[in-house]
């Protein structure tokens, strides 16, 4: 008997439910257009002039990579312990200028951490009531291929196995 | 009577069946659900280092050698970090000897620090692998205080910047467990 309610009560229930249910991808919220991002998320900011106050300058230099290549790293900037973050491109001067610090206090010293793949990341301890101009990162040394912040045989075996690899056969 | 209504029954629970799973699909072909396939299985890291030495006492003056062994199980190793903490007040590390000698094999680490209480060993291998359990490195320590004294390897399972080990042709850390060492330096 319960059995022959369930040969009719499923075909109707999978009617009724493809009728109610909407298809997968609707369910899930569409994501916010960037100028509704939280505060907090990384902002992208393809030219320098995208800043939105004056600020700090912050100047580095990539190990092994030319010259002409500097503005093709993107770089991200955080205050240790805060939510506040930047991502950037640098200047083909190795400089980005106009940083803008809002959302963290001018009275305070800041670790300042900046990191680019796959160069290790730097700290800088940075007093903010001294109104720095410039902050100057250093060489960032590259090899830290998967983002580890140690430069290790787990690097060094990503790269092996790509040796003498150059993708022509794709160009 | 009994037969023709478990036949019945069988005939039932049969098309329930079917239709189950009819329904299933006739869902997730529309899209309305997502029928879930069973993940991949991540092969445990099966790697061991550990901290090999005959006696587990020394006297204080006495050099004391323990070696770093690799065993990656059934698959060759191609590199290994050995990131070590010891007892800084007990042992001075004397020497670090590397011992692997086939060609291509290069220790771009083999440092040690005995104010910190740090040593650490990088093997890489870039012409062959090295299949089976390998002693990377002898440590030569000197005991300079009385007591228990502690040789560890840094390790935190799934951890990158710590001790590795890494398979031929591959880029994960396998290393699943380590084998410490308790020293008893005597008077």
């Amino acid at each position: 008997m319960v059995l022959g309610l369930l040969i009719i009560i499923i075909p109707v229930a999978t009617f009724l439910v493809a009728q109610k249910l909407p298809v997968m991808p609707q369910v899930f919220v569409e994501y916010p257009a960037d100028s509704a991002s939280p505060s907090h998320s990384p902002s992208i900011s393809p030219s320098p002039s995208a800043s939105v106050s004056p600020g700090l300058t912050i100047k580095a230099t990539f190990q092994g990579l030319p010259i002409e290549f500097k503005n093709a790293i993107a770089v991200t900037l955080s205050a240790k312990n805060t939510d506040w973050t930047k991502v950037f491109t640098l200047n083909s001067d190795g400089t980005f200028t106009s940083l803008d610090l809002t959302g963290l206090d001018t009275t305070k010293t800041y670790d300042f951490i900046l990191w680019g793949h796959p160069f290790l990341q730097v700290k800088k301890t940075i007093d903010l009531s001294k109104n720095p101009q410039t902050v100057d990162f250093g060489e960032l040394k590259t090899g830290d291929l998967d983002k580890s912040n140690q430069v290790n045989s787990l690097d060094w075996s990503l790269m092996v196995q790509n040796y003498q690899v150059d993708n022509s056969s794709n160009e | 009577m009994s037969n023709k209504f478990f036949l019945t029954a069988l005939c039932l629970s049969i098309m329930v069946i079917a239709e189950s799973i009819w329904s299933a699909n006739y869902l997730s072909a529309a899209g309305k659900i997502q029928i879930k396939t069973p993940l991949a299985i991540i092969p445990t890291p099966q790697a061991t280092l550990s901290l090999e030495s005959q006696n587990t006492t020394a006297k204080i003056g006495e050099d004391f050698e323990t070696s770093i062994v690799v065993d990656p199980g059934v698959r060759p190793f191609q590199a290994v970090d050995a990131n070590i903490f010891f007892d800084k007040d007990k042992l001075q590390v004397k020497e670090i000897i590397p011992t692997v000698t086939e060609e291509g094999a290069q220790y771009p680490q083999n440092t040690f620090d005995n104010v910190k209480g740090r040593l650490g060993v990088s093997l890489l291998l870039f012409n062959q692998p090295l299949a089976g359990k390998t002693a990377i490195a002898k440590v030569i320590f000197t005991p300079i205080a009385q007591g228990e004294a502690t040789v560890n390897f840094d390790f935190l399972l799934g951890g990158k910047n710590d001790s590795n080990v890494v398979l031929y042709k591959e880029a994960v850390d396998s290393l699943g467990k380590v084998a410490n060492l308790t020293l008893t330096v005597l008077p």
